[in-house]
């Protein structure tokens, strides 16, 4: 949670995703949106910020690296959501190599998106990180003219033998066609979700997302409808990295 | 010499005493433990829990909330854990602090009000109660209790018959006469009065054109309201002699003052948790730095000091 300056305009700290470690600190990635990502973009070197996190949980990566060998994880991006997968396309990359010693194909093939070409980051850094690298654009300034669904059916499509572990961020409405699909191959996808958000530390209960109720302490030949019941969970603790499979849209 | 001014920050709500009048607003401190973390809980004043039902409570479906011009909307739905689980959950942690505890309830009917306070009533752990009024009745198509004097007056004496704790009554803001609502809370037995709750109100998104909660409107708090309600203590002070605990919009110890000096013996922190989870330190330490520098010594000297002169 980032407040860039004090006072009460904006109010509220604002959520971000841990983009890049880097010596002697870290990296946000942002898009001037709003109030507050214009006044980052007015932040001068050696500007002070107040910063509150590392805060929830992070996508898992056990696994999904031993299932490579078969078929890599198959990581989707759209926009700035990129911010939330890099280093996880980073450590995918680390742990492939060491397991696999495949100093040229190690990685994740990255499905990565945006409205045009000026939205997306440096090309060439994601290039060298993933196994396959996958570009597209609304507009078609660069890579394939669509969306990163277009690009996910034809690069893991209906008949595909081995599925791949998913992991995606971005706009909701990507998240959920990302969801739908996986959820039609059987595919295990993780979603990073997005919430307004106020404390960010689970008090305001206000960055809900409906899930299904996991039901641990329910008793399913009791009661039928308990396996249909969901709950709220909060972005900020629970998530933001959710089962696809439990997110109720 | 400055340094050597002792200074008194002890306040008493109804027989509860406390070590300082700072303490958390409902809502925004979850049920304690969650700030353990950011702010030393046992030097609070009180911690104030969210607001608790006889049954959990699911709440709204997102967007809850929505940040407006020096302020938050907020349609969380009073999710809650329910009065049972929190007795067994969170009693015990909050045991831990050397702090009193003061629990928020409400309920849709007054039954429901009744048999809430009924069951949180001498429990161990809990030190007051905190009635929200601001909530709907079901038996009178959902109109807000805390607006209709006749429905206040039926609903604070029920509760008043179940408990012998301290009750705090939290007033709605959002009617014509907060004196009347405020003198017909104390003559049902209100020990004390939380004012102000959230205004109710609402945000529009331009480019979708529908509103930015999924419930339409919200409660309003933060800074924005601050002037609202510092003038309702202000003017409630005047017509009752039970003490009152200001809250809306407390970001400082600027803040606080204003709304002691205003007239209440005790204020709440809340929409400034989200923004900096140590505030309600913050406030305590300024509070007994502006005294010693006032060479003050009781901080109720304070209470109400703006009516006079």
């Amino acid at each position: 949670m980032l407040q860039v300056r004090d006072g009460n305009d904006p109010l509220l700290k604002r959520p971000f995703s841990l983009f890049r470690t880097i010596a002697g600190g870290i990296q946000l990635l942002y898009r001037i949106q709003g109030k507050g990502t214009t006044l980052i973009s007015q932040l001068a070197a050696g500007d002070v910020v107040s910063l509150l996190g590392p805060l929830g949980n992070a996508y898992p990566v056990q696994g999904a690296a031993s299932a490579a060998s078969v078929s890599p994880p198959v990581i989707i991006a759209g926009g700035v959501g990129i911010a939330s997968v890099f280093p996880l396309i980073e450590s995918i990359h680390e742990v492939m190599h060491q397991s696999t010693r495949d100093t040229m194909n190690g990685g994740a093939t990255v499905i990565y998106g945006a409205r045009t070409a000026e939205e997306l980051l440096d090309l060439d850094e994601l290039k060298a990180l993933s196994k396959e690298l996958h570009v597209c654009t609304d507009d078609g300034s660069s890579g394939e003219k669509g969306n990163v669904l277009d690009l996910l059916k034809s690069i893991v499509p209906a008949e595909a033998g081995v599925l791949p572990v998913m992991y995606a961020c971005g706009p909701k409405p990507m998240l959920r066609a990302v969801a739908e699909y996986a959820g039609s191959l059987g595919a295990k996808t993780y979603l990073s979700m997005e919430e307004h958000m106020a404390c960010g530390i689970g008090a305001c209960l206000g960055c809900v997302v409906k899930t299904k109720s996991k039901g641990q302490d329910v008793d399913d030949s009791a009661d039928i409808e308990k396996s249909t019941e969901w709950k709220y969970q909060r972005v900020c603790m629970e998530g933001p990295v959710f089962n696809a499979e439990d997110i109720v849209w | 010499m400055v340094d050597s001014v002792s200074v008194n920050l002890e306040v008493t709500i109804g027989n509860l005493k406390l070590k300082n009048p700072v303490m958390s607003a409902s809502g925004t401190f979850g049920y304690g433990p969650e700030y353990a973390e950011f702010a030393d809980l046992s030097r609070l004043g009180a911690i104030v829990v969210k607001g608790l039902s006889l049954e959990p409570k699911e709440g709204n479906p997102p967007p809850r909330i929505v940040e407006t011009a020096s302020g938050m909307l907020n349609a969380i739905g009073l999710q809650n854990i329910g009065i049972s689980a929190f007795i067994k959950e969170k009693i015990p942690l909050l045991k831990y602090f050397n702090t009193p505890v003061i629990v928020n309830f409400f309920g849709d009917s007054i039954d429901e009000y009744a048999q809430a306070a009924e069951r949180l009533d001498g429990v161990d752990g809990i030190h007051a109660l905190e009635m929200n009024i601001s909530c709907p009745n079901k038996q009178a198509g959902w109109a807000v209790f805390g607006t209709d004097p006749a429905i206040t007056s039926k609903v604070v004496t029920a509760v008043r018959n179940k408990t012998r704790m301290p009750l705090i009554v939290k007033l709605s803001p959002n009617v014509t006469d907060i004196g009347l609502m405020a003198r017909v809370a104390e003559d049902s037995g209100a020990d004390a009065l939380s004012l102000i709750n959230t205004l109710t109100g609402m945000a529009i998104d331009v480019r979708t054109r529908r509103p930015k909660l999924s419930n339409v409107r919200g409660g309003l708090s933060g800074p924005a309201i601050r002037p609202v309600a510092i003038r309702m203590v202000y003017d409630v002070y005047k017509v009752v002699k039970i003490p009152l605990i200001g809250m809306g919009g407390i970001m400082n110890t600027d803040d606080a003052l204003e709304f002691i000096m205003a007239g209440a013996t005790a204020v709440a922190v809340g929409t400034a948790n989200f923004v900096n989870p140590g505030t309600t330190i913050e406030i305590i330490d300024g509070l007994s730095s502006f005294m010693k520098k006032e060479q003050i010594k009781e901080i109720c000297s304070l209470t109400g000091v703006a009516h006079t002169g």
